[in-house]
């Protein structure tokens, strides 16, 4: 607490004056010769105790509204913060003020109508309004880092709250997160730099406990480093949000790992939406949308409960190689966060080569048969290849680089020809199968010889011991990684003929049957790969193709042999880390890059050290567009989800001065300058008066008269509350129909006046109807009409009355032009209801508006319908003053600031004395009689002598 | 006179004091038909000549009928012999708001009185006393002794304590006669000694009227602030907040006149209370209204 006249607490001891006075006339009693003591005694003895206790009791309220009334006028005043700070009187101290305006994207939140960045700018705006000329003001914005640092482009201070207040208009929500330590940290360290000073930082934020960043509020103290307990920290305090849905993530699923029949041309789109808690938020139900690429595939509904996320999947269907697009939620309060783009690259599935030996191969039983059953399922096949069925001429013919793989199987022979091209085939990295067939001839594996990873041996048709012993393990190729051998019935798996195969050393043997012999075998020619079977497929070779375990093990030769791996790539990015896109050693690098961002706007990308890099502030789906490729790739940005972000809980404890939003000037300037505690203080003194009066027992009516008055005259000692500190104010009254006729004239006026006079105009014009409050703190009023009001009501002719009797000034301007409109008529019949009075009569040539700046000799305006300006006096001044010629109208301008109106009939020498006329108003609501004064004759006689009047 | 002159006697016209009912006992004549034979007009029988009779008695014609001594024996008119006792101790000089004193204002109530005895023949002594009889006029059948006792009463001035029983003791010693014996003081004082003190002169047949004369002062205490009472009877002091004992003073003061009202009743003591902002005759008459019944 301190004391704005701290000199008055000397007179303090004062305030013991009652118990000294009493101490005295207890001395100085009044000698009463009196007949007889008996009775006063006893009546003494009787009322002692009682009178002791009244006395004191007297003693302490008179000591106590002495020392009331003299700590109320020294103006005490609370600061409600103990954070230890020299309190200062307001006037002694500038205030250093940097305002902190988060641009996060959950400052959208939006339940009514406005986001709360606006509502925070408007209660940060009223907060610059009431700052002292003398402060100093340095506006940033932030998000998880400094977003714009105030007007100039970097901290510093300016003492235009204006200007600060413009910057911080123009600022939108983005699209990342909040970390209030980014914000902080530079703020205070730029506080700590700027010298001595009543130091506050002002967060615009919704206070979200999602904007710290570990140990939440607390760790301003340890995470800024230049944090200093004396800079005042003010934040808003919010309503509790409601609860805010969101979407996270999703994820693209096929093959094994999805649900069943989910394949790779027919993936899963699994999408998570998570609720954040929030007021009255139970469970909500919203819909959700996808879409793949701009085609709409699914709708539905999604139950949400509140912390949790809910999963849900989406079926996408055709085969692409970019699966992207989004999931939206129905829109709610914070709708930033209802969309999650997605991107995913899908690895190509290989061609394969199925070469079968002739045209009974596809037989039922056969092992063509169950080959084929493996691609061509009515589910869309079992394994993500795309296999082509041919026979051997076909084959012949057939490009067999542009297959991943070669099967062979069901041959008879091969002609000398097609076995060099698979040699070749091999030998430039592709992948062959050799299962032999039913009819086989044992020649036809000559040709074959270098090629094979074994030499063939004899038929062997003595059924072979039953099971199969894997020794190499299944999860090393395939797509079908999650599985292991164990887990299929491979002891089950039998043979009745086979080959006897001669490992070459180099070979390895994947399984061998019960009996210990090679049934398959892995071998390499050139940077090919080989696979041999040792035995065809055919049911009366063995029961392999009816096992389930027939298509892992397919899965895993294929597998082997492509080396596809199914894979699919997520191209998600996250807003606050860079898009990068990077080209692997294997891949082609292009040329050129183009990005274009959700908006299609084309941002041409230089790729360096193989890979582009491109930051981008808007959540979507960005195309880069490749120079040398026909399709472009897809990225997904999306909001940064992991802080949570869409949790618009506030911070639980937060370290700063909550105002209200709608009300926060005066949290800030109680907090910043503390409460005075004056109005209390004199309450407690009429308390103490009237029980001052209760126990004196007084009862004179002088004296009671004599307390009334001094209650009276403590309650006018109340502050009066200033209007606009020391500025000028243009106030126009605002009624139904158009009250205002020349929007710009008011501004050009007080432009005028502040660049002629040296009165402070305040640049926002305020308008207010009769009944408004702020009315009687508006000494000056225009009112401008060109048709006839409604009338007045009685309450609104008294208070009219009341406004003008006390002090206020109304100019009336007819903007009409009309000799006699309705208008017109309407402020005759009104300030004759007004005034009964006082009549409203022209003004005499000589009255004091025509000299109070200009000398005017003529009256100027848009037009010249009176020759006088008309009046009504009250109490030796004229407080209606009632102009005909539209001075207003020579003022409007257009956009290009030419006049709007021509001024007839005396063209610009006419406007020219409309625009002094219009400053001899203001002066004259401002100064009255004043250039009336007899000091101002000799110039005033000068001037028109001279005739230089301007 | 001071405190009988002409327009105050004026205002006595009218004014009776009927001492009939008390039965007079006196050797002086006057109004009050006594039980005893004495010297009147009014004839009553003869009785025959015994040494010692005054010769003037002598009927003439009986003992020239008879030759022998008669004397007449009258009916004899007994005076009453009335005395008043008034208060001059200290306390009745008090006075407040520029009215008579309480002594003041008895002494024109027993100078009022003693004219309405007097002038009706009957004799009127007055004793003015503090702690002890003062001074003293005994009974005299005259109207100049009018003159006298407004002299003596004139020249004293209120001073001392006051101590009726004493002052009783004394003055009844010399009361032989059954007497009206008016008592004009404020009481002021412990009532239960007062009180014993009028029982006793009740129970030697005297008749006891008391006027008890205050000042309003007394009983309102109209002052404000921090006073320093002094006692007009003694050295004592009291210093007090008079606002704040005001109230406790008159239910004490109230609470007093009722109990002795009440005792004045049961010992068929006539009583009445004047302040002095009343007129004078008017109490005086309020008085005498209670003395005749």
């Amino acid at each position: 607490m301190w004391f704005l006249h701290s000199s008055l607490l000397w007179a303090l001891p004062a305030a013991l004056a009652p118990v000294l006075i009493h101490f005295i006339s207890l001395r100085k009693a009044r000698r009463v010769p009196f007949s007889d003591l008996r009775l006063l005694r006893a009546a003494y003895a009787r009322s002692l105790p009682t009178s002791r206790l009244r006395r004191w009791l007297l003693l302490a309220a008179r000591c106590a509204i002495l020392a009331g009334l003299i700590l109320a006028f020294a103006r005490p005043v609370l600061r409600s913060d103990s954070s230890g700070v020299l309190a200062a009187a307001p006037g002694e101290e500038s205030t250093r003020l940097v305002v902190l305006a988060d641009v996060s994207y959950s400052m959208g939140y939006r339940p009514h109508g406005r986001t709360r960045l606006e509502l925070a700018v408007g209660a940060a705006q009223k907060i610059l309004r009431g700052l002292k000329p003398h402060d100093r003001v340095a506006a940033l914005s932030f998000s998880d880092r400094i977003e714009k640092a105030g007007p100039a482009g970097r901290i510093e201070w300016s003492s235009d709250a204006a200007e600060a207040g413009a910057f911080l208009e123009e600022l939108r929500p983005g699209f990342r997160t909040t970390d209030f330590i980014a914000a902080l940290q530079p703020a205070y360290a730029f506080l700590r730099d700027s010298g001595p000073g009543r130091k506050a930082v002002l967060l615009l934020s919704d206070g979200a406990a999602h904007g710290w960043r570990r140990e939440g509020a607390q760790e301003i103290r340890t995470a800024v480093s230049a944090y200093d307990p004396s800079v005042m920290l003010f934040g808003l305090r919010w309503d509790g949000p409601a609860g805010n849905a969101a979407l996270t993530s999703a994820e693209l699923l096929f093959g094994p790992s999805g649900a069943p029949g989910v394949s790779q041309d027919r993936p899963e789109l699994q999408v998570r939406a998570w609720l954040a808690p929030g007021d009255g938020a139970g469970g909500l139900e919203r819909e959700l949308e996808v879409r793949l690429g701009e085609e709409r595939v699914d709708l539905k509904r999604l139950r949400l409960t509140p912390g949790r996320e809910t999963e849900t999947a989406v079926r996408l269907s055709g085969e692409r190689a970019w699966a992207w697009g989004l999931a939206g939620l129905q829109k709610d309060a914070l709708a930033a966060d209802d969309v999650f783009y997605y991107s995913f690259w899908l690895e190509p599935r290989p061609r394969i080569l199925m070469v079968q030996g002739g045209p009974r191969s596809f037989e039922t039983g056969r092992g063509g048969y169950f080959l084929k059953k493996l691609f061509a399922d009515v589910r869309g096949g079992l394994l993500p290849y795309r296999a082509e069925m041919m026979d051997v001429v076909q084959a012949r013919r057939a490009r067999l680089s542009e297959y991943a793989a070669v099967v062979l199987f069901d041959f008879r022979e091969f002609d000398r020809e097609f076995v060099s091209s698979l040699d070749e085939y091999l030998r430039s990295g592709g992948g062959l199968w050799i299962i032999p067939g039913k009819t086989q001839d044992p020649s036809a594996w000559r040709g074959l010889d270098g090629t094979l990873p074994a030499r063939v041996g004899m038929l062997d048709g003595v059924s072979s011991a039953s099971g199969l012993r894997p020794e190499r393990p299944l999860s090393e190729s395939g797509s079908q990684r999650r599985l292991s051998w164990t887990e299929l019935d491979l002891q089950n798996v039998s043979f009745r003929r086979r080959y006897v195969l001669d490992p070459h050393s180099d070979a390895q043997v994947w399984f061998r049957d019960g009996a210990g012999r090679p049934m398959l075998l892995q071998g390499r020619r050139g940077a090919g790969r080989v696979l041999l079977s040792a035995a065809a497929l055919d049911l009366d070779w063995g029961n392999l193709a009816l096992k389930p375990a027939f298509a892992p093990i397919a899965d895993a030769a294929l597998g082997y042999l492509t080396g596809f791996q199914a894979r699919r790539e997520p191209r998600m990015a996250t807003l606050g880390a860079p898009l990068v896109r990077r080209w692997s050693e294997q891949e082609p690098l292009p040329a050129s890059a183009v990005l274009r961002d959700p908006s299609g706007k084309r941002v041409p990308l230089q790729v360096m050290g193989r890979k582009v890099e491109y930051e981008t502030d808007t959540p979507g789906i960005h195309r880069l567009e490749l120079a040398g490729s026909a399709e472009p790739e897809f990225t997904a940005v999306n909001l940064d989800h992991s802080s949570r972000e869409s949790d618009l809980r506030p911070t639980g404890r937060p370290p700063w001065n909550g105002l209200r939003v709608d009300a926060s000037d005066e949290d800030f300037m109680r907090a910043l300058y503390g409460r005075e505690l004056r109005d209390p203080l004199l309450a407690g003194v009429l308390l103490l008066l009237a029980l001052e009066v209760f126990l004196a027992n007084a009862s004179g009516a002088l004296r009671r008269a004599g307390i009334l008055g001094l209650c009276g005259f403590l309650w006018f000692c109340r502050p009066v509350e200033a209007q606009e500190g020391d500025k000028f104010v243009w106030s126009q009254l605002r009624y139904d129909g158009n009250w205002d006729p020349y929007p710009s004239a008011p501004a050009e006026i007080l432009g005028y006046v502040s660049q002629v006079t040296s009165v402070l105009p305040s640049p926002q014009r305020r308008s207010l109807t009769l009944a408004d409050p702020l009315l009687f703190s508006s000494p000056f009023l225009v009112m401008a009409g060109t048709q006839a009001l409604d009338t007045l009501g009685d309450d609104e002719l008294t208070r009219l009355r009341a406004y003008l009797t006390s002090g206020g000034f109304l100019w009336i301007e007819d903007v009409s032009g009309l000799k006699t409109g309705a208008f017109d008529r309407w402020v005759r019949r009104t300030l004759h209801l007004v005034f009964p009075d006082s009549d409203l009569r022209p003004l005499a040539a000589g009255h004091v508006v025509h000299k109070t700046f200009f000398l005017m000799r003529d009256l100027g305006g848009r037009v010249a319908v009176s020759k006088s300006l008309e009046g009504v006096d009250w109490g030796g001044r004229t407080v209606v003053l009632y102009s005909r010629n539209d001075v207003l109208g020579a003022w409007a301008k257009d956009a290009l600031g030419k006049p709007l109106f021509d001024c007839v009939p005396g063209g610009e020498a006419q406007r020219a004395d409309a625009k002094k006329l219009a400053l001899n108003i203001v002066m004259y609501a401002l100064t009255s009689n004043y250039k009336s004064d007899a000091v101002h004759q000799p110039f005033l006689l000068e001037k028109m002598r001279s005739g230089t009047a301007p | 006179m001071r405190y009988l002159d002409g327009l105050r006697l004026a205002r006595l016209r009218g004014l009776r004091l009927d001492l009939r009912r008390y039965r007079a006992e006196g050797y002086l004549s006057g109004r009050h038909r006594s039980s005893q034979h004495g010297f009147s007009q009014e004839f009553s029988q003869h009785r025959e000549y015994a040494p010692g009779d005054e010769l003037r008695t002598l009927d003439w014609k009986v003992i020239a009928r008879k030759d022998r001594f008669f004397v007449k024996q009258f009916q004899e008119d007994k005076s009453l012999a009335t005395y008043f006792l008034l208060d001059a101790s200290g306390s009745m000089g008090f006075r407040s708001g520029g009215r008579d004193s309480k002594w003041d204002y008895a002494c024109s109530l027993a100078m009022g009185m003693a004219y309405l005895v007097l002038e009706q023949g009957d004799a009127a002594g007055l004793v003015a006393y503090s702690a002890r009889p003062r001074d003293m006029l005994p009974p005299r059948r005259s109207l100049g002794h009018l003159e006298r006792m407004d002299r003596l009463l004139g020249g004293t001035v209120p001073d001392g304590a006051a101590d009726l029983d004493a002052v009783l003791r004394r003055v009844l010693g010399d009361i032989h006669r059954r007497s009206l014996i008016i008592v004009l003081s404020d009481l002021l004082g412990d009532p239960a000694v007062l009180l014993k003190s009028l029982r006793a002169l009740r129970a030697r047949r005297h008749e006891l009227l008391v006027a008890q004369v205050l000042d309003p002062a007394e009983r309102d205490l109209p002052y404000g602030g921090m006073l320093l009472f002094e006692g007009m009877e003694g050295p004592e002091s009291l210093r007090c907040d008079v606002e704040s004992l005001r109230r406790a003073y008159r239910e004490e003061f109230d609470r007093e006149q009722l109990w002795r009202e009440s005792h004045f009743r049961k010992a068929s003591i006539g009583h009445m209370t004047a302040y002095t902002d009343g007129a004078w005759n008017l109490s005086l008459a309020r008085f005498l209204q209670i003395a005749n019944g």
